[in-house]
């Protein structure tokens, strides 16, 4: 095109900074659907919706703008639709999580020995409130401060989160170091 | 879930100050739980971090990118006409008026196709309109000469009038009269007040006539002085032919 208007401009822009953070997305909306085809769905979405408001981005922190985006629509469509399946509802207050009862500290040789997809399969188990939180947090990067603004809940709630999720991990963790005799059961 | 552990992620995460950081450091040394959790969420951190990667996927980015294309073509579009709507309102409205008066301007003062049909038609509006049942030709075509002026036609005998119309369409007089044959088949007589003497229908020229088809109908039409007159009939053009030479007085 000889001549650039400010819309192609505009669209070049973020083009580029949708292609920089695609993976993570895409990344992000599997971890929290759980199912590709529902993921490439709210990718899409997602992406629509950003360049529709992207006029309206403040240019600061793309991937934490559209990753707000991604979990906003996912909170408000996609847990909703999953959720009128067999999905229990999930009480932030009454989860059981897996209590370790091992004082046994883990060492390198798990973390060497565990395959992408068991890492991927623990974190799937993990209860979705919780899940969000950690993969916002371990994989995405994100602080306290910005999670709690892309789930639009208190920073209290993702500490709890967090920690929670990661104790789920733990639990999970800990049963496959013991399967492969990593570690001894008290 | 103890406390504990959610002060311990805090403290992985840096969500700590200092006195609250160095109290977790302390209680490690002294409980082996809290030691124990420490090492794990550690762990869980690292382990999540490392294994758990993006996820390319070439074709839904393609998607995507298609997408965003797709709207931003229907934006432009809906910019534009938004933006543009007087110009292209006044556009539409030139190439209105410019189409009408290249037109008339092509056409001259002479009549068209399109108000021919029209008034053979019936479509254009009548002012008087007379049931002639009870009337014989002559007393029809005596009417119709006078409402035309300058030209005379002759009645034929064996026509019988029906009805007239006279009336004006886009500034020209007209009358159209409906006959009869002695066999009852009906035919129109149409005359359109028309100065120029320029008969613009499509139409095979026989003659001084020409003939063609309006709205389902054979026509001969034919120009005498300032009128242009037209037989219409769903017999054929030899048929209307013969009527249009009975009924031309200049004949």
């Amino acid at each position: 095109m000889l001549f650039r208007t400010g819309r192609d401009r505009l669209r070049d822009r973020f083009e580029r900074e949708f292609k920089a953070v695609f993976p993570s997305l895409n990344g992000t909306a599997l971890r929290l659907t759980r199912d590709s085809d529902d993921a490439a769905d709210l990718v899409q979405e997602a992406a629509v919706r950003a360049f529709d408001a992207f006029e309206r981005f403040d240019g600061q922190n793309f991937k934490a703008w559209m990753l707000r985006i991604l979990t906003n629509l996912y909170i408000n469509k996609y847990r909703q639709r999953q959720r009128t399946g067999n999905q229990p509802s999930l009480d932030e207050e009454t989860m059981d999580e897996p209590v370790a009862a091992l004082t046994e500290i883990p060492d390198q040789q798990i973390l060497a020995n565990l395959l992408e997809d068991e890492v991927e399969a623990a974190l799937a188990a993990v209860p979705e409130i919780f899940r969000t939180a950690v993969v916002l947090s371990d994989i995405e990067g994100a602080s306290y401060d910005e999670i709690a603004e892309m789930l639009e809940i208190p920073v209290g709630t993702v500490r709890s989160r967090i920690a929670r999720g990661r104790a789920h991990l733990r639990g999970s963790l800990e049963r496959f170091a013991i399967e492969r005799g990593y570690l001894r059961q008290d | 879930m103890s406390d504990s552990t959610e002060r311990i992620c805090r403290l992985i995460d840096g969500d700590t100050d200092a006195n609250e950081g160095a109290a977790i450091h302390q209680e490690r040394q002294s409980n082996p739980d809290v030691e124990a959790t420490y090492h794990w969420m550690l762990f869980v951190k690292q382990v999540v971090s490392t294994k758990c990667t993006p996820k390319e996927n070439d074709p839904l980015l393609a998607t995507c990118m298609e997408r965003i294309a797709a709207i931003e073509k229907s934006k432009r579009t809906e910019t534009f006409v938004t933006r543009h709507a007087w110009a292209l309102t006044g556009a539409l409205a030139v190439v209105i008026v410019g189409g009408t008066l290249a037109q008339r301007s092509f056409q001259g003062q002479g009549l068209g196709d399109t108000q021919v049909a029209s008034i053979v038609g019936g479509a254009a509006p009548a002012r008087n309109t007379q049931d002639l049942d009870s009337i014989r030709a002559a007393d029809a075509f005596r009417q119709l000469n006078q409402s035309l002026g300058s030209v005379h036609i002759s009645p034929a005998e064996e026509l019988r009038a029906v009805s007239m119309e006279k009336g004006a369409f886009e500034g020209r007089a007209f009358a159209r009269l409906v006959v009869r044959d002695s066999q009852g088949e009906q035919f129109y007589i149409v005359a359109i007040e028309n100065a120029s003497g320029k008969l613009n229908v499509a139409g095979k020229k026989q003659g001084r006539y020409t003939i063609g088809q309006m709205n389902g109908l054979n026509t001969v039409s034919w120009c005498n002085g300032g009128v242009s007159l037209v037989v219409a009939g769903d017999s054929t053009p030899n048929r209307l032919v013969e009527l249009a030479d009975s009924i031309r007085a200049d004949h």
